[in-house]
């Protein structure tokens, strides 16, 4: 029983409080032995950004991009907003850790036996066998398994590692896009990926393809003291579609690890790309991944983002709506327990005529965690008859946490139509007297709320993984008031 | 003159929407800025308004509190060595506002105009301040402390001539069951920044803000409004209706912040702006902070242009379209003008 007793002018008023379990990391949080075959030295000197070229055997203009790239990095200041990173110090990070034996294969059988079972007990291979049309595993620093099914490459989809891509038939067409989205000028953290990027995908959707099962990319950072700077690039060609789902993990050390990755998406005229994140970094990890998007005419970009993880989040997917007509819906939950300061949200630019966002997001803050959620709309002034809704509400599960909204609107232009709403509490009493009067225990009561509460995501998802992020957020509800 | 960073946001974001501060130049010196009281024939004095003047001795609270426009501009006010003009209400309920009228002219200098509130308990006050004139440099500094169960009532009209430039700070603390209310009415011209931060620290405080703006041509409006709330129970309000026409600037930012202790507290903030033309600039930032499970907080904000149906329905009764505008612009302005709780005033503004 969850008790509090407290004086409310005078009187005992017993209250219940609504307890939410934190997150099950146990899956998770299971470590391998790390027996790299090649690693650089910590910290970030010319010396090993000319060392990971070399091992990636980049074209020189990449070779180039990673030296310019780094030149940015050391001149560009730390933002001077949003959560610390303190306790980040990027002279005991190693930014490139080779797995043993590494050699991406397109079976599993072939994957060495301790990093194929790390993908075993995540459940990678079994999804794919279910329910992906491709997926790819990265381990470390590098993608391991890439592997798309027969029928998805008859329709001509491209889906492999962004690394020999560089050198194949689409050489052209990465090279025109790449870190053109996120130039390394953006923030300091996109210098630093485009200085020691490793891993990663590109997928190239055709023409008028509708790839009816998702591809899926996942995550994984086994090294203590490592970073991760994966590039994902997606290009959906005019009237495709695909669904992108990308997850990521980590097992928890007391040495901070890094993520700095960069997703570039470009989504053709009337195509439409739906990009999936479920997001479980471990607590020592800073997770600062900038992730952007450009819509061309009639085109739709559907971010679905679920943030469990992470000591410390910046995160805030951005759209740009360049052609008319072009759509972005937008949702999302974080989820910041103990220890964690989550700087969510988004950013969208509508530049074109007509065009829409729509946004829907939750927070949940408990013991003692920190949940941010940032947006930026800004109505270009071109943008004549640009609709933009944006929906946000934050759950407080007890008084010694945090939820802060910083939401704004910026627009230059009269033709619009803006709205904007959020709202932050507790579980609301008559709700549950309201349940709880139609038969149902205050057990389930609190429990259906706080499920439907989080339920704008799941219901986003392929039925297995609203199932896992359903099961990441599992929920105890205490009994009755006596 | 000295550029400070003043008006800035509780909370820092990110530097390319530029919204976090405003950059003021600061005139080198200030002098007074000449006010009258208005329905002088009044006798405030026996009324129960001790108005006090030139040196006093300041309560620690009036240099302890978080200023409206930010700490940079405290020195500034500081260094000035301007003196403030205090009212006193001890123990009475006021009927009549008290109506000060503050007429700006051109001046070398800049000019300030310093005003302490203070209301004991059981008190209420209302006060008009009117603003008019052309100031190229003027700050206000208002204070205020309201006791218990008291109430102050500010209103303030801007209608300044073109070119003016404006800073208008704001800072009180409202004790138990006090409320304090705050109408801000901009219908002239120029480049206004208002900021405005009151500490709700007494249980059952309460906030409650009516603002509106016209801005045509070049206007520049910058407000921000921070409720903190300190006090159980305490209650915040926040409503802003505007219209931005030709090339105007505006930038709204309101902060409700629950802080911890602040159970059972409600705080509320709304801003609806009209677009009129092409060329306006709107940057509209409702900020909620909180660190207290037992409240609840909610922000709005409705931007966009005259409806369709709105159209048709006033061109169907034979509206021309500028007419439209017109009548949409002023009603707005009208609607937060018709809360004055001044039938004078009110006429007074609405024949304009």
């Amino acid at each position: 029983m969850n008790e509090i007793v407290e004086k409310d002018e005078g009187k005992e008023v017993v209250k219940e409080k609504t307890y939410v379990e934190d997150i099950d990391r146990s899956i998770y949080d299971f470590k391998i032995k790390d027996m790299d075959v090649f690693k650089v030295d910590e910290g970030l000197t010319e010396d090993i950004v000319r060392q990971i070229s070399r091992e990636k055997n980049d074209p020189e203009w990449m070779a180039e991009l990673r030296l310019k790239s780094l030149g940015i990095y050391n001149h560009i200041k730390l933002p001077d907003w949003g959560p610390s990173i303190d306790g980040l110090d990027m002279d005991n990070i190693v930014t490139y850790v080779k797995p043993k034996d590494n050699k991406m294969s397109g079976s599993w059988d072939e994957v060495p036996d301790d990093i194929k079972y790390t993908f075993e007990r995540l459940g990678i291979p079994q999804a794919e066998r279910e329910s992906l049309a491709g997926v790819g595993a990265q381990y470390d620093s590098e993608l391991v398994y890439h592997n798309v099914k027969d029928e998805v490459l008859k329709q001509g989809v491209i889906y492999t590692d962004i690394e020999s891509a560089l050198y194949g038939p689409y050489k052209d067409m990465i090279k025109e896009r790449f870190m053109k989205l996120i130039p390394p000028t953006d923030h300091k953290f996109a210098a630093l990926h485009g200085a020691v990027w490793s891993g990663g995908s590109f997928v190239y959707v055709p023409k008028g393809v509708k790839v009816e099962i998702p591809l899926q990319s996942y995550f994984r950072l086994n090294a203590p003291g490592a970073g991760q700077f994966e590039h994902t690039l997606i290009i959906v060609d005019e009237g495709a579609d695909v669904h992108f789902i990308e997850g990521c993990s980590a097992p928890k050390y007391n040495v901070a690890n890094l993520h700095a990755g960069a997703v570039e998406l470009y989504v053709g005229k009337n195509a439409r790309l739906r990009y999936s994140t479920i997001e479980n970094w471990s607590k020592n990890m800073y997770n600062l991944n900038t992730k952007r998007a450009i819509v061309e005419e009639g085109g739709v970009m559907e971010w679905v983002s679920g943030s469990f993880g992470s000591h410390t989040s910046f995160l805030y997917p951005m759209t740009i709506l360049k052609g008319n007509d072009s759509r972005m819906e937008f949702t999302g939950i974080t989820f910041a327990g103990e220890g964690q300061n989550l700087d969510t949200g988004l950013k969208v630019v509508h530049l074109g005529e007509r065009t829409v966002s729509s946004v829907n997001t939750k927070s949940i803050s408990k013991s003692g965690g920190i949940n941010t959620f940032r947006s930026a709309v800004v109505i270009g002034e071109k943008a004549k008859g640009a609709k933009s809704a944006v929906d946000c509400a934050s759950l407080m599960l007890d008084d010694i946490s945090r939820s802060d909204t910083v939401p704004v609107m910026q627009v230059k232009c009269d033709d619009v139509d803006i709205g904007h709403e959020a709202k932050i509490g507790r579980i609301s009493d008559e709700a549950i007297f309201y349940l709880m009067s139609r038969g149902i225990s205050e057990e389930d009561a609190r429990a259906m709320i706080v499920s439907g509460f989080a339920d704008n995501v799941s219901k986003e998802l392929p039925l297995e993984y609203a199932i896992e992020m359903n099961n990441l957020i599992r929920l105890e509800m205490i009994g009755s008031i006596g | 003159m000295e550029e400070l960073r003043i008006n800035e946001l509780s909370i820092r974001t990110w530097n390319f929407l530029d919204v976090n501060d405003v950059r003021k130049e600061i005139a080198n010196e200030y002098v007074k800025v000449n006010y009258e009281i208005d329905n002088k024939e009044l006798d405030y004095e026996n009324m129960g308004v001790n108005l006090q003047v030139d040196e006093i001795e300041y309560a620690s609270w009036i240099d302890e509190l978080e200023i409206g426009c930010g700490e940079n501009i405290k020195r500034v006010l500081k260094d000035s060595n301007i003196p403030f003009d205090v009212f006193k209400v001890k123990e009475k309920k006021i009927q009549e506002p008290l109506k000060i009228n503050l007429n700006y002219e051109d001046s070398i200098k800049g000019l300030l105009s310093r005003t302490i509130f203070e209301l004991d308990k059981d008190s209420s006050l209302v006060v008009i301040r009117k603003h008019s004139g052309n100031c190229k440099k003027a700050i206000e500094d208002i204070r205020f402390n309201i006791s218990e169960n008291s109430m102050l009532t500010i209103v303030e009209i801007f209608d300044f001539d073109n070119d003016s430039d404006f800073v208008g700070s704001i800072s009180g603390e409202v004790s138990a069951n006090a409320e304090f209310k705050l109408m801000q009415v901009c219908m002239g011209s120029g480049k206004i920044t208002i900021g405005s931060c009151i500490n709700l620290k007494g249980n059952g405080s309460k906030l409650n803000v009516d603002s509106g703006y016209l801005l045509k041509d070049d206007d520049e409006l910058d407000i921000k409004y921070i409720a903190r709330h300190r006090g159980r129970y305490s209650n915040s309000k926040i409503n802003v209706s505007g219209v931005l026409r030709d090339k105007a600037k505006k930038s709204f930012a309101g902060t409700i912040d629950f802080i911890k202790g602040s159970k059972n507290s409600v705080g509320d903030e709304r801003e609806d702006v009209l677009l009129m033309d092409e060329g306006v600039f709107n940057n509209t930032t409702p900020i909620i902070l909180c660190e207290e499970e037992d409240v609840e907080g909610a922000h709005g904000a409705s931007i966009g242009k005259i409806s369709d149906e709105a159209i048709f329905y006033f061109k169907t009764r034979g509206v021309s379209e500028e007419d439209i505008n017109e009548i949409m612009a002023k009603s707005r302005l009208e609607a937060v003008i018709s809360r004055i709780p001044d039938e004078k005033t009110k006429n007074e503004l609405l024949k304009v």
